[in-house]
């Protein structure tokens, strides 16, 4: 199997709204850090793939068309994958898929999204569910994952605290990254006195639309070598999905509870697995776990097999999980919680740990990463990507 | 003309372009469903077995995605159940069409094996965390219908049970 | 990555039908995954990967691919959705077989047209908001621009017109692959009338690709020798339209330096109307610019009628290859071409005036696939 690397990341200073470019031209720029971090032209490139999740938040059909001619790609191999919220990482995926092949010696994976400029986004996002079960309700995004949440506190005993013990240490990482989107720390009573949006999540448990573009350059383990870059080494892909229907999710006959993540927990052990990463909570400096609500990180973090189901928010009460305490850290970046571009958001995730175990990350370095694993989560808790990166292709250790 | 003439006049706004995107659809939703909805007009609640996991999947669909076969029977479920899982929304999201506060649940029903989402109805919501302790995971739930049913799913809602 | 070939070894498609009034959507997506896996001898639990194409303003479902996972068997499996266009979920389940991330891959790719009340307007949203929007760009207004860029070039051949349509027609009465229509002849995009246009269709697809080592006796499968895909520039006028530089790229990366188009038994070309039929004959190398007419009128084009007479939308494309898949398989039914080809071509175009395309070279004869 022909190893493959990332050489090269961008990320723009992700913020609310930007008025100075359009959407062609804010995906050229998260293109062109990473063509210039990468060390390489679109000359290079051998073939693009395009994170786009719904183009009813872009407002344009088929969006990744319009942008060929910013990203330099005409003439080329390119193809748009929308997995909704997973997108970006499985694009990444995808990217990884191309290069392994043995067609492409480098990849381009490169995207934007803009989700304040649709004025409604939930209300499209309503446009997900059963026609005839689901549409008819206020179902979107934010009470699907309230649900979750309140069904998560309910079995393991976490309240609202615990939930905002997660916002808390994210915006402390955030506040040490240039591109995060939400930097200003803040304390467990601020965000408990946020307003209440769906019952248990309060304003501040949750993701702010941002804008912004993500870009990776992917490359075969020759040309990387020869690129003299350094290079974080993908060790292992895995994907897996869970069933549309959330009311399968719950009692006896559910396969997995829709107050845990198993099917994450899938998708984590298959890139484990191909990794030969066997002890994830030992081998693991860094985890990038998609968590656009505090919720979600509790029980991604029990997914990502990183402690035992119903212990993280205990544990994250005991400082775990955060730069400067021992053990994985989570989130170095502020996450998705703080940062969140729907089309490149899973693209960031890989980003981060691409720059975490090749010590580029800056103030928000976990000292010594080596290995890490980036998430994203998409639908309605629905596609689950997940992707190892190491600095090294020895077994790990 | 010189290369000065060409030059836009300066901007001191950011320029952009409204529009909002006017598609409309009729949704096909196959015998199955039809037969769902149309046993909401006689206020049967009706789904449908795999024949090779055996859950009875409510509502009624017409194949089971864990085996990736047709369902076959039809199986009524009872109007009382257990509520799995709930929220209640206070934040007006634009275009819902009930305003807030309201709660949003699912239930599992007796005889079915998959819970369905629904209102809870008749709860006083002022005080969020006594409405929270009314109905954690488990909390007994009647189903009520509207007294005319129209064969939509939000002819019916949950009540909590008393006691 | 597999040095193994790549094979299809199932397939199938709902019936042609304008509009689907009797099935969801779901169902029409579970009906052809079922058929293709029976068609490859196997269930849901032979696979460990699903690829979907999806295009959420057609059917009016956001990211379409959540209520129609459960459809096509992707539930616990690794599922990507390719929404730039139904070949490209081809493609990528082929990279996916060699980069070995998957053994037994299962692509679906639909289109339910009838579900939208504005179809048409769904379409013209692909047009950028600024300036192409407002001009009222479609994908109708682009093929006419590509026609009359061919008619303004090489002249406008009307019997040619009228044959090809005749051909296709003829084959695609044989195929009952012909849908009904209100078209009258009436000029729509000068030079096409709505006799020049494809006719849209409901339609879900389905098709099974796995690695040589995992071929079973009784599978027929169909080699791929190559596969070929590029995109061109967005702006029309970044683009020759008299010709599918796209088409000829993506032909080009699939047949590679040694292999001739003209030595090809059988190719499924789509077509955006009756005169770019001409050009896409011409861009995959049949014929020198200009002269495509002769080429997309012979016997080893479109033996299926073509895509003019039943369109399915996003899987227009993807439907070519199936059609090219059978008929190296010699499954093609009644428009199986005897003696029974040993090789195949499908070529899938997408996006105004075919900005992007596919093209997927066959062999009946695993000697000779990638």
């Amino acid at each position: 199997m022909r190893a493959v690397g990332i050489i090269g990341t961008g990320q723009s200073a992700f913020t609310k709204s930007r008025s100075d470019v359009n959407y062609p031209e804010l995906v050229r720029e998260g293109a062109e850090l990473a063509l210039a971090d990468a060390g390489v032209t679109m000359a290079d490139v051998g073939a693009v793939v395009f994170p786009l999740a719904p183009d009813a938040l872009i407002g344009v059909g088929n969006g990744e068309r319009w942008c060929v001619e910013a990203l330099g790609a005409q003439g080329k191999p390119f193809m748009r994958v929308n997995t909704g919220g997973a997108t970006g990482l499985t694009a990444v995926v995808a990217g990884y898929v191309h290069v392994a092949s043995g067609l492409f010696d480098v990849v381009l994976v490169a995207g934007a999204d803009r989700v304040s400029e649709s004025r409604s986004a939930q209300s499209v996002l309503n446009k997900m569910w059963d026609v005839a079960y689901e549409r008819p309700f206020p179902l979107n995004t934010i009470t699907m994952l309230a649900l979750a949440a309140q069904r998560y506190n309910a079995k393991y005993g976490a309240d609202e605290r615990d939930l905002a013990r997660v916002t808390v240490k994210n915006r402390r990482h955030a506040a040490l990254n240039p591109h995060a989107h939400l930097r200003t720390p803040i304390t467990e009573d601020e965000v408990l006195a946020t307003r209440m949006i769906s019952w248990p999540l309060k304003l501040a448990d949750l993701c702010p639309s941002s804008t912004g573009a993500g870009a990776v350059v992917l490359a075969s383990e020759e040309f990387a070598r020869r690129s003299g870059r350094p290079v974080a080494w993908i060790r292992g892909a895995g994907q897996s999905s869970e069933t549309f229907w959330m009311g399968d999710r719950v009692g006896p006959a559910a396969l997995g509870d829709h107050a845990d993540a198993d099917a994450l927990g899938e998708a984590m052990a298959r890139s484990y697995r191909r990794a030969g990463l066997t002890k994830p909570r030992e081998q693991l400096d860094v985890a990038e776990l998609y968590a656009p609500f505090s919720s979600v990180e509790l029980h991604a973090i029990e997914a990502a097999g990183l402690c035992p189901k119903g212990e993280s928010f205990r544990r994250m009460a005991d400082g775990e999980f955060a730069l400067g305490a021992g053990g994985p850290v989570v989130n170095p970046s502020g996450g998705t919680l703080c940062t969140n571009p729907i089309a490149v958001t899973g693209l960031v995730r890989a980003a981060e740990v691409a720059l975490q175990v090749t010590g580029r990350a800056g103030a928000r370095q976990v000292p010594g990463a080596s290995v890490g694993v980036a998430t994203a989560i998409g639908g309605d808790h629905q596609f689950y990507a997940s992707m190892v990166l190491a600095n090294h292709l020895e077994e790990i250790a | 003309m010189t290369t000065q003439d060409a030059r836009p006049a300066v901007i001191s706004e950011p320029a952009f372009f409204e529009q909002t995107w006017d598609l409309s659809y009729r949704h096909a939703l196959g015998t199955t469903v039809g037969g769902f909805l149309a046993g909401l007009r006689d206020k049967r609640l009706l789904g449908r077995r795999c024949p090779e996991c055996q859950r009875v999947l409510f509502p009624a669909r017409s194949f089971c995605d864990r085996d990736h076969v047709e369902t076959t029977d039809w199986v009524e479920v009872g109007h009382h159940g257990v509520l799995e899982m709930f929220t209640i929304v206070y934040e007006p999201f634009p275009g819902m069409r009930v305003p807030p506060p309201y709660v949003l649940a699912y239930a599992r029903l007796d005889g079915a094996d998959t819970a369905v989402v629904g209102y809870v109805k008749g709860l006083d919501l002022s005080d969020v965390s006594a409405a929270a302790a009314r109905l954690t995971t488990g909390t007994p739930v009647w189903v009520r219908f509207a007294d005319d049913p129209r064969g939509e799913v939000t002819d019916f809602w949950f009540e909590v049970s008393d006691g | 990555m597999s040095t193994d070939s790549i094979a299809v070894i199932g397939i199938h498609h709902t019936p042609y039908q304008k509009a689907v009034e009797t099935q969801s959507l779901e169902e029409m997506v579970f009906a052809a995954a079922r058929g293709a896996l029976a068609d490859a001898g196997l269930t849901i639990h032979d696979i460990d990967a699903v690829v979907l194409s999806t295009t959420d303003q057609v059917e009016g479902r956001v990211i379409e691919s959540m209520v129609v996972n459960g459809a096509a068997g992707g539930v616990g499996r690794d599922v990507t959705t390719i929404a730039s266009s139904g070949e490209h979920a081809f493609a990528y389940a082929y990279l996916s077989l060699l980069a070995g991330q998957a053994d037994h891959v299962l692509v679906a790719v639909w289109s339910k047209e009838s579900e939208g009340l504005n179809p048409a307007h769904a379409d013209w949203l692909g047009a950028e908001p600024f300036l192409l929007r407002r001009l009222g760009l479609t994908s109708v207004a682009a093929a006419g621009l590509q026609a009359s860029a061919y008619a303004a070039r090489y002249g406008l051949d009307e019997a040619a017109v009228h044959s090809l349509r005749d051909v296709r027609a003829a084959a695609a009465t044989t195929a009952g692959a012909m849908v009904e229509t209100d078209a009258t002849g009436r000029l729509v995009a000068w030079p096409l009338t709505d006799l020049d246009l494809p006719r849209g269709c409901d339609m879900a697809c389905a098709a099974v690709l796995t690695t040589a080592g995992r071929v079973t006796p009784g599978q027929n499968p169909a080699w791929i020798r190559g596969i070929g895909w590029a995109t061109g520039c967005y702006d029309l006028s970044g683009r020759d339209l008299t010709g599918f530089g796209s088409l000829a790229a993506a032909a080009r990366m699939a047949l590679g330096t040694e292999v001739l188009a003209t030595d090809i038994d059988v190719l499924e070309i789509q077509e955006i109307s009756t005169i770019g039929a001409f050009g896409a004959a011409e861009a995959v190398g049949l014929a020198p610019p200009g002269g495509g007419a002769g080429a997309a009128l012979s016997a080893a084009v479109n033996p299926s009628g073509g895509n003019l007479f039943a369109d399915p939308g996003n899987a227009s494309g993807f439907l070519r290859i199936l059609q090219a898949v059978q008929q190296v398989r010699g499954a093609a039914g009644p428009v199986q071409v005897h003696p029974r080809p040993r090789t195949a071509l499908a070529a899938a175009v997408h996006g105004f005036a075919g900005q992007g395309a596919a093209v997927v070279s066959l062999t009946a004869d695993q000697a000779e696939a990638a």
